[in-house]
């Protein structure tokens, strides 16, 4: 008598679970109580449960804080609210359900509204300035005529750049040396790659040095204008 | 009590079983003497696997649901005595995915339990017996442990 029937749903599985609802209903299901989910929530992994549903299981389950479905870890602080259009999003208490005490869903975490190009003003401004006094700087400077403090000023920059040199020549030579040898130039490789961190960091250094004489050179023209 | 989940999920699931199940099983929930409908206690038929010993039994199986389910599994059970190593003489069917605390799930539908207990007939697991008779024949006799199988499936025909 289930002929008719058992022929239509002798398909396999898969088919089955993925299209039970041709209306695509089922993709706003609790995965707990197959119902349509009432206090949304998501996991990291994308399961969507009630939030009561998923609440229980947790804390029923506090030994193994999985995902109902896919047995991901869950952090009950992480899971995401879904605030649909039905629901005030400010208030989203759960209906009280007997004998549990259900808290509200854990609230959505929300990044600050991109502030109104503000950054770009910003932006605009400091390299205004920087086209300002540039020009105003170093024409006062050259009509003053300070060239021994230009110098000395500039002096430790060079020779810092200069330090920079053997250090960079030197892991260049020594990862070219390195690949496809032995063991112990492997250990030299990251000697080297060390050196790179260091070169870095004399970058670094050399930047702050710039800006500082930068700084200096400005105040300097100033004071003498 | 969890606020009669249970009941709705099990709405659901007799809902989707009817939509579509896979062939030649059965499940429905138990009607009691005055005609409503326990959707706590489900009669369920799993038919053995064709090209395996199982073939030709239709195995009644019965799922009691708890008031926690789903975030307890249900309790499937054979008729007493049934033959089978991970299937206790209570005839409670032994199996991870129904084990609360190792392979259950609430998102394990009863469909999959159905199919899951059908693919445990033709594999058991010798690791987690549980119960001696069909333990032993499994692994020290496999030729009589193949009769025994399909003398059982014989005692078990299609209903129809």
């Amino acid at each position: 008598m289930a002929e008719a029937r058992d022929q239509t749903t002798s398909v396999p599985e898969s088919s089955s679970s993925s299209g039970s609802d041709g209306n695509g209903a089922g993709d706003f299901e609790c995965n707990i109580c197959f119902d349509l989910a009432q206090d949304p929530v998501i996991t990291l992994c994308g399961h969507l449960y009630c939030w009561p549903c998923l609440y229980r299981w947790l804390r029923g389950h506090s030994q193994s804080q999985e995902c109902p479905v896919c047995k991901a870890l869950i952090q009950e602080e992480k899971v995401i609210p879904l605030y649909g259009r039905g629901k005030q999003p400010t208030d989203p208490r759960s209906k009280p359900v007997p004998g549990v005490e259900i808290p509200n869903r854990p609230a959505g975490q929300r990044a600050e509204t991109v502030p109104p190009s503000v950054d770009n003003n910003f932006a605009n401004l400091v390299l205004g300035l920087m086209g300002g006094f540039i020009p105003i700087a170093s024409a006062t400077f050259s009509n003053i005529g300070m060239y021994a403090g230009f110098g000395g000023m500039f002096s430790p920059f060079f020779s810092v750049q200069f330090n920079g040199f053997p250090n960079a020549s030197g892991y260049g030579g020594s990862s070219g040396y390195d690949y496809g040898y032995t063991d112990s130039s492997r250990d030299s490789g990251g000697r080297s790659n060390r050196d790179t961190n260091q070169a870095a960091r004399a970058d670094d250094e050399n930047l702050k040095k710039i800006l500082l004489v930068i700084l200096v050179f400005v105040l300097l023209t100033f004071l003498t204008m | 009590m969890s606020g009669g989940i249970a009941r709705g999920r099990l709405a659901e699931e007799r809902k989707a079983w009817r939509k579509n199940h896979p062939h030649g099983f059965v499940a429905k929930p138990e009607t009691l003497p005055d005609g409503t409908v326990n959707l706590m206690v489900w009669q369920c038929t799993i038919p053995g696997k064709a090209g395996t010993d199982w073939e030709g039994g239709f195995y009644p199986l019965t799922m009691h649901f708890s008031e926690d389910y789903p975030s307890k599994p249900p309790k499937c059970k054979f008729p007493q005595g049934f033959f089978h190593p991970n299937v206790y003489p209570s005839g409670t069917v032994c199996l991870s995915i129904l084990n609360e605390d190792s392979g259950w799930r609430p998102a394990i539908t009863v469909k999959q339990i159905l199919v899951g207990i059908q693919d445990l007939l033709d594999q058991p697991n010798p690791a987690d017996p549980a119960q001696t008779e069909g333990y032993h024949m499994f692994i020290q006799d496999a030729v009589e442990y193949k009769k025994r199988v399909r003398q059982q499936a014989k005692q078990y025909p299609p209903l129809v």
